[in-house]
């Protein structure tokens, strides 16, 4: 019997109050994502597999490897088999004995495919096949340099992240990943997130295409959720819920609940350009992708990457549009560098999207240090309390969406 | 020139995204998406389609209650969830809830039972509650990957409209010349970027690519032997993982012992590297099995096994006539090459385009589907051969399958060539798609304004 299930987690978790209390910065921890290779059951059914045509006795194996296996693995997989076949009686000898078996490690698009041609003399061959399904990861991070974007990463899946983020305080620590259908709560557990809770998020429209959303912490009912069109928030009940509603309230710009908000177009990818309380005097600008905010001692700064390309810096009286390479993603981040407050702004490059830094004097901005660059393209930039920013960047290698916490670290 | 293409041993895992996919700068919404096509559909109801028609279009406005993603991996799609019973003969399906036609009228069980019974008569599909249950007269493991193909699109008539539930709906049509879709708002799965797209029907390759260069089409489709050549123009090239077979098909079995031994010679004899690297520019595979080895992960054995026959008597070999479809420049250049390496190993062959009194004929055979029990069913329909029946979906009933076709001496394959498509500039977020699907939602504009 065949059977496809969507996947959707509903697992809960009693939240104790004082998880919420605390401002404290959390120490971001990193999932391992390295899968080990278990050749074991492959092993074993190709040999007995083998075995059945072959029996008891001397063979001789030759292996071949038509796959993306590294030479490391196949060394593996030889040996795997080879025990497997020890197991069942089956001796491997040198070449030149009567029953030859040939074994390919190949792949299609689907899995692992290990063929075994079993020659007997005669010219009567038989194959042998078995699929063995087969995963690849990857990761990477950036250089060092005077002043590194440092990156860690938060959690990756397979569905795209809209916004991750660490909850500040408690014990053990807890991250909360948003993605079009529910946000995921998970706690920390001997340096892995593990899954303790899952909130759906009820919507009636359809989402939009480049479905954008963030999640901010908040200090009376833990955090809220912001989608196009949606509004959610945590409700402190036992065990702990969310309770979404329609509502085009607007979404907080910068790293916490309070300050400037912007709304966002319920059935498009960007904010309006209407934001509330105004920024000065000023309370509409053109379409922007995101905003960066720059506290200065008397006012605010503001970085706004326009919808049609352009990078506007308002302070409630000006309004200055230098010309600059970035890209649609911009987030303020709190340093010990510099002026203290940087805009980390997304570039493209050759094989995916890069971060830089930026300092902003007398409405300048100017790069500093260099570039991280990730391997796809960024799906989100968002500023958090604790003056990160969480980058989630789509893993061209693994198909994967990856969150990482992005900081802006002083040489040392 | 950014050339984009599935590698050939690593495909499961890497996805190329062409045109900096989302990158930097976040996907505009607005324009029009002008495309060009060689495909002239006449109509563009799906129950119409054969098993390897409407690829690029009907998918925009027609979707199945299932699809192969970009990984070539069957995926959910209008069907939320399903299972079979004992045998694979009974199936249920059900429904994604909140999916409405382009007209806003749900998408009900019903609905989708009557457009499955139009294009499959042979099933009995009934509608329960949120699910639809089709039952088949013989096992058939893979019915989850039929219903991903274009012709099990579901589609409903409301007067003389024909509607879909897919990102975009038709807006004019002009069978066989052009066709004009408007993006689905309300589309369950997020409204389109672009806010239409234009198709322009049967334009050959020459026609595609001067389109592009005059800015009439943002995307074409080039033919294997000027993908080189276009690439070199500073164009992005997109291809997929080899998805055509291009191969001889004899029209009738083999009558004798001797004629069975020509057909092995001839196989033996032809110089498919050649035709790979010099007649299609290096693009494509040599073939000796139906299915590329992407596909089924053991086309190597057909190769090892391949045993060099020697020349073939005069006497033995008499003339073969040999017939191709010379719409396709490439086609003619194939078939006498074909002809010079059959003479050097003693059999006579002579071609003819379009002859209805062929011995054999050059087929390019499009694979129908990333599921390799489906495609090897479609190469031997399109060839003529009897269609292989499977009991599940295991590498070793596909392999035994597929030898059986090739030991019947009715089919010789030559190479497998991917589909390339030339993308224009200020196309964004086209994705390189393991089977050469045109994901047409996701593209977007970087001259765009909201």
């Amino acid at each position: 019997m065949a059977v496809y299930n969507s996947q959707h987690p509903h697992m809960f978790l009693r939240i104790s109050k004082p998880l919420m209390l605390g401002m404290a910065m959390g120490l971001l921890l990193t999932v391992p994502v390295a899968l080990g290779a278990d050749w074991g059951a492959p092993a074993r059914s190709l040999a007995q597999e083998i075995a059945a045509v072959t029996g008891p006795g001397a063979v001789a194996l030759e292996v071949n490897n038509r796959s993306s296996l590294r030479p490391a693995e196949v060394e593996q997989a030889r040996g795997a088999l080879a025990a497997e076949l020890a197991v069942l009686g089956v001796k491997i000898v040198e070449s030149g004995q009567a029953v030859n078996v040939r074994v390919t490690f190949s792949e299609n698009a689907q899995s692992y495919l290990w063929i075994a041609q079993v020659n007997q003399g005669g010219g009567d061959e038989k194959v042998l096949m078995v699929s063995v399904p087969g995963a690849r990861t990857a990761g990477s991070f950036g250089p060092s340099s005077p002043l590194n974007i440092h990156r860690a990463l938060l959690w990756s899946q397979q569905s795209p992240i809209l916004d991750a983020t660490v909850l500040p305080g408690g014990n053990p620590e807890h991250l909360l990943v948003l993605d079009g259908e529910k946000v995921a709560l998970f706690s920390g557990e001997g340096g892995q997130w593990r899954p303790e809770q899952a909130f759906p998020i009820t919507h009636a429209r359809p989402w939009p295409r480049d479905l954008r959303g963030r999640i901010v912490f908040n200090r009376e009912h833990l955090f809220d959720v912001y989608l196009p069109g949606v509004v959610c928030g945590a409700v402190l009940s036992s065990p702990l819920s969310m309770a979404c509603h329609e509502a085009d309230d607007p979404w907080p710009l910068g790293a916490g609940s309070s300050g400037v908000r912007g709304f966002f177009s319920p059935a498009r990818n960007f904010f309006t350009g209407v934001v509330a309380p105004g920024i000065g005097k000023q309370n509409a600008f053109a379409p922007f992708y995101s905003a960066a905010a720059l506290p200065r001692a008397q006012y605010v700064l503001w970085a706004l990457a326009a919808v049609d390309g352009s990078v506007h810096l308002v302070d409630g009286v000006n309004d200055v549009t230098p010309r600059l390479p970035w890209g649609s993603e911009i987030a303020g981040v709190k340093s010990n560098c510099g002026s203290g407050w940087q805009i980390l702004a997304s570039a493209r490059t050759e094989t995916g999207d890069s971060l830089r830094a930026y300092e902003v004097m007398d409405r300048e901005p100017a790069p500093v240090g260099i570039a991280t660059e990730f391997n796809g393209p960024l799906n989100a930039l968002w500023s958090k309390d604790d003056g990160s920013a969480v980058a989630v960047e789509r893993n061209p290698d693994t198909g994967k969406y990856e969150a990482y916490s992005v900081a802006v670290i002083c040489h040392q | 020139m950014r050339r984009i293409a599935w590698p050939l041993f690593v495909i499961s895992s890497i996805l190329a995204l062409a045109g900096g996919t989302a990158a930097a700068v976040r996907p505009h919404y607005g324009d029009t998406l002008h495309v060009a096509l060689r495909e002239a559909p006449p109509f563009l109801d799906p129950a119409q389609l054969s098993v390897a028609q409407g690829k690029q279009i009907s998918p925009l406005i027609f979707e199945g209650l299932t699809q192969f993603d970009a990984h070539g991996r069957l995926q959910p799609h209008l069907a939320a969830r399903w299972e079979s019973g004992v045998g694979n003969q009974r199936w249920q399906f059900w429904l994604r809830p909140g999916v409405n036609f382009h007209d806003g009228t749900p998408l009900t069980a019903d609905a989708v039972a009557a457009s499955l019974r139009a294009a499959n008569p042979a099933w009995r599909v009934s509608a329960s509650g949120d699910s639809v249950v089709i039952e088949t007269t013989a096992f058939d493991p893979q019915l989850p990957a039929e219903l991903a193909l274009p012709r099990n699109g579901i589609a409903r008539h409301a007067g003389d409209k024909l509607l879909g539930t897919g990102p975009f709906q038709i807006s004019q049509f002009q069978p066989g010349r052009a066709l004009v879709l408007a993006a689905n708002e309300d589309y369950w799965g997020g409204r389109p970027f672009v806010d239409s797209v234009v198709a322009l029907l049967g334009q050959n390759w020459r026609q595609q690519l001067i389109a592009l260069e005059l800015g009439k089409a943002d995307v074409v489709e080039v033919a294997p032997e000027q993908v080189r050549r276009a690439g070199l123009s500073g164009r992005t090239i997109v291809e997929s993982a080899p998805n055509e077979l291009i191969a001889l098909a004899f029209t009738r079995g083999a009558e004798s012992a001797e004629e069975a031994r020509l057909r092995q010679a001839l196989s033996a004899g032809i110089d498919r590297a050649s035709i790979v690297d010099v007649l299609l520019q290096g693009q494509g595979e040599a073939a000796e099995a139906i299915l590329p080895n992407w596909m089924t992960g053991y086309a190597m054995l057909f190769a090892q096994t391949g045993q060099r026959s020697g020349n073939v008597t005069a006497a033995t070999a008499g003339a073969i006539t040999l017939s191709y479809d010379a719409s396709d420049p490439a086609n003619q250049l194939i078939a006498e090459r074909v002809a010079v390496n059959a003479r050097d190993v003693g059999i006579q062959l002579q071609t003819a385009a379009s002859t209805a009194n062929a011995d054999v004929r050059l087929l390019r055979i499009p694979l129908a589907s990333p599921q390799p029990q489906l495609a090897l069913q479609a190469v031997a329909t399109a060839a003529g051969l009897a269609v292989p029946q499977f009991q599940g979906t295991s590498a070793e009933e596909l392999y035994a399958r597929e030898k059986e076709l090739l030991q019947s001496g009715r089919i010789i394959p030559l190479a497998h060539v991917p589909q390339a498509s030339a993308i224009g500039p200020g196309v964004e977020g086209w994705r390189a798609d393991l089977f050469g699907d045109y994901r047409v939602a996701d593209v977007w504009l970087s001259g765009s304004r909201p």
